[in-house]
């Protein structure tokens, strides 16, 4: 591997400085055959932007995986554009690659290539795609990579992010955050592309996004006061389109604000005022007006547990000074062994995260923030609590269940991972810290942050490995994302 | 950069034009990706300039025809190299439209400790 050799850009006689008037346009078009793009071949005079690089950048792209140049001269150029056939890649450097390959790389490929300066992927965007695959070619867990690009959705491990503020990760696929106190969902397979910006909504909404089974659609829900809002993202052969589908508005009474889940036909939530609803999605969004269970107070957890296929959720209330949590099943399917449990607890503050056990009939429990404790559904079994010195921000069950992940802030910075059969400490990962995500239904990475520093960090936690920012990558430096 | 007399003014032009990108872009290690500069001139009363920057060996279009496949690895790592460098470029409100194979120069890592200003003064002499 070629690693050690750095390249460089030579040769700025052509260069040009795109005045503010004319903001990255300029005339006198020149640039060398074979590698000018159409605009600076047809129009001279009307300026170019600095979009023509980006096709250069294209042509070289080709020439680095065929070992042939694309265009040999203007006409050829010309040709391509009338002909509207898309630039296809010979059968044998696809038998190189491997047949997975095909669609992303003519996808990239003829995003560099477009016609249209306009529609033409702007540097960032080539930039950050690049990145993105060169820094996974790095990653020596072959498995997971392949098992990554087939699904075509994206881990990934952002640069700086200064100024942002990171609100969730979902699906692997995108990244929910805020800059100026505005809303935007960015889509991490597609170089960090921001897709939604969802109008006049809070940071309260689109708490939640979740993976439709049946259609593979993404839907975002949120609630903002007493409405639940629904929304469909539809995709397109792997690549996502922008956000297309019809805002769906539909009232309920106060939604709780930790109560609400999915398992992938079902949405349930529960109310403030101790109302239990579920939404069969399968069913073209029937809506359930009446709650399929009531509780004596408001309903603070609730969850799907995949096994069983039942619904678990906390209710609490109050009795004189004391604080009751109660937990209780609700069976989708009926379960024999289900029955309710009560416990004391004083609630000083609540951890986020996945307090089910997605398997067994375990639940994560955090009396206060510096203390987990396992026990058993059914209130037989207990395991000792573990007590931390530091603050923890989020514990969270592994995707399958295997692991318990806890980060912390604060006097310490960084994430355990312990065995979630009997909670004994597998290994620490430091100087990382803040809310975590799983990027992966396989058990093995997981995204933590933003730290200390706002950066976002993958990690794979089953290896101890840990990959950070591009900073470290080579000297490579990569730009911050652009708000325009 | 040489040219004849007649052709003075036209150069000079097109060598303002390279100063002023490259005082813009190519302070010395103002980016990785990109050559960095150390000095520029004009030799007086000659229709010769000179543009003083570090020793590159080897260009893109070499590097391709040298191999006959390239990892896909290594794809990747070239096209991080040059967008990095152009986004760079970019950010600063220049276009450089002229990206060719023959522009993206490598050089090797050991190189990069030398200090190549004597170096490139005299290549330049002998180009001409």
């Amino acid at each position: 591997m070629d690693i050690q050799k750095l390249w460089k850009i030579t040769d700025f006689g052509l260069t040009s400085e795109g005045t503010s008037k004319v903001l990255h346009t300029t005339t006198s078009a020149r640039g060398t055959n074979g590698y000018r793009a159409p605009e600076m071949i047809r129009d001279s005079k009307k300026g170019f932007s600095n979009k023509a690089d980006v096709w250069a950048v294209g042509c070289i792209f080709y020439e680095l995986l065929v070992g042939e140049q694309l265009f040999v001269d203007d006409w050829s150029v010309f040709n391509y554009l009338h002909s509207n056939t898309p630039i296809s890649i010979p059968q044998q450097a696809i038998d190189r690659f491997g047949a997975h390959w095909v669609g992303r790389l003519s996808d990239f490929l003829q995003g560099m290539l477009s016609a249209d300066p306009q529609s033409r992927l702007g540097i960032s965007q080539v930039l950050r795609q690049c990145a993105f695959h060169y820094e996974f070619a790095l990653i020596d867990h072959p498995t997971v990579y392949q098992s990554y690009r087939l699904q075509g959705c994206a881990y990934w491990d952002m640069p700086k992010l200064v100024g942002w503020d990171v609100l969730g990760v979902y699906d692997s696929s995108y990244i929910r955050c805020t800059f100026n106190k505005e809303q935007f969902i960015l889509d991490v397979a597609n170089g960090f592309s921001i897709i939604h910006r969802p109008p006049n909504l809070n940071r309260d909404c689109m708490d939640n996004i979740w993976k439709r089974r049946s259609t593979g659609h993404h839907l975002f829900a949120g609630h903002l006061g007493v409405r639940l809002y629904l929304t469909e993202l539809e995709t397109r052969s792997e690549r996502f389109e922008d956000l297309t589908g019809a805002l769906r508005l539909r009232y309920f009474t106060e939604i709780s604000a930790k109560a609400l889940s999915y398992d992938g036909d079902r949405i349930c939530w529960g109310t403030t005022k101790g109302e239990v609803h579920m939404l069969d999605l399968s069913s073209s969004y029937l809506r359930s007006d009446w709650p399929i269970a009531l509780c004596d107070g408001e309903v603070r957890h609730l969850g799907f547990h995949r096994r069983d296929k039942s619904l678990l959720y906390r209710s609490t209330f109050k009795n004189g000074k004391t604080t009751f949590a109660v937990w209780r099943w609700y069976n989708v399917i009926p379960n024999p062994n289900a029955r309710e449990f009560e416990r004391e607890t004083t609630f000083t503050s609540w951890i986020s995260g996945d307090l089910f056990h997605p398997v067994l009939h375990h639940i994560l429990f955090c009396p206060n923030d510096r203390r987990l404790e396992v026990r058993d559904i059914f209130g037989e079994q207990y395991w000792e609590g573990i007590h931390f010195d530091s603050r923890i921000v989020t514990v969270a069950y592994s995707p399958c269940g295997g692991y318990i992940l806890s980060s912390h802030m604060y006097i310490f910075e960084g994430v355990h991972i312990f065995d979630a059969t009997n909670l004994r400490r597998l290994h620490t990962i430091e100087d990382i810290g803040g809310p975590l995500w799983f990027c992966d239904e396989r058990n093995e990475l997981c995204l933590v942050g933003p730290d200390g520093l706002k950066r976002l960090h993958l990690i794979n936690f089953k290896a101890e490995r840990r990959r950070v920012g591009f900073e470290h990558l080579h000297g490579i430096a990569v730009p911050q994302i652009n708000l325009s | 950069m040489f040219g004849n007399p007649e052709g003075r003014d036209e150069i000079k032009k097109s060598f303002e034009n390279e100063v002023r990108a490259i005082s813009k872009l190519c302070k010395s290690n103002s980016h990785a990706h990109i050559v960095s500069v150390f000095r520029l001139g004009e030799v007086k009363d000659s229709a010769l300039f000179y543009i003083d920057m570090e020793l590159c060996d080897g260009n893109l279009d070499q590097f391709m025809r040298d191999r006959a496949a390239i990892e896909l690895n290594d794809v990747w790592s070239v096209m991080v190299q040059i967008t990095s460098g152009l986004a760079y470029i970019h950010s600063h409100g220049e276009v450089h439209r002229d990206i060719k194979p023959r522009n993206g120069k490598t050089q090797l890592q050991t190189y990069c400790s030398l200090s190549s200003s004597i170096h490139g003064y005299s290549k330049t002499l002998e180009n001409h």
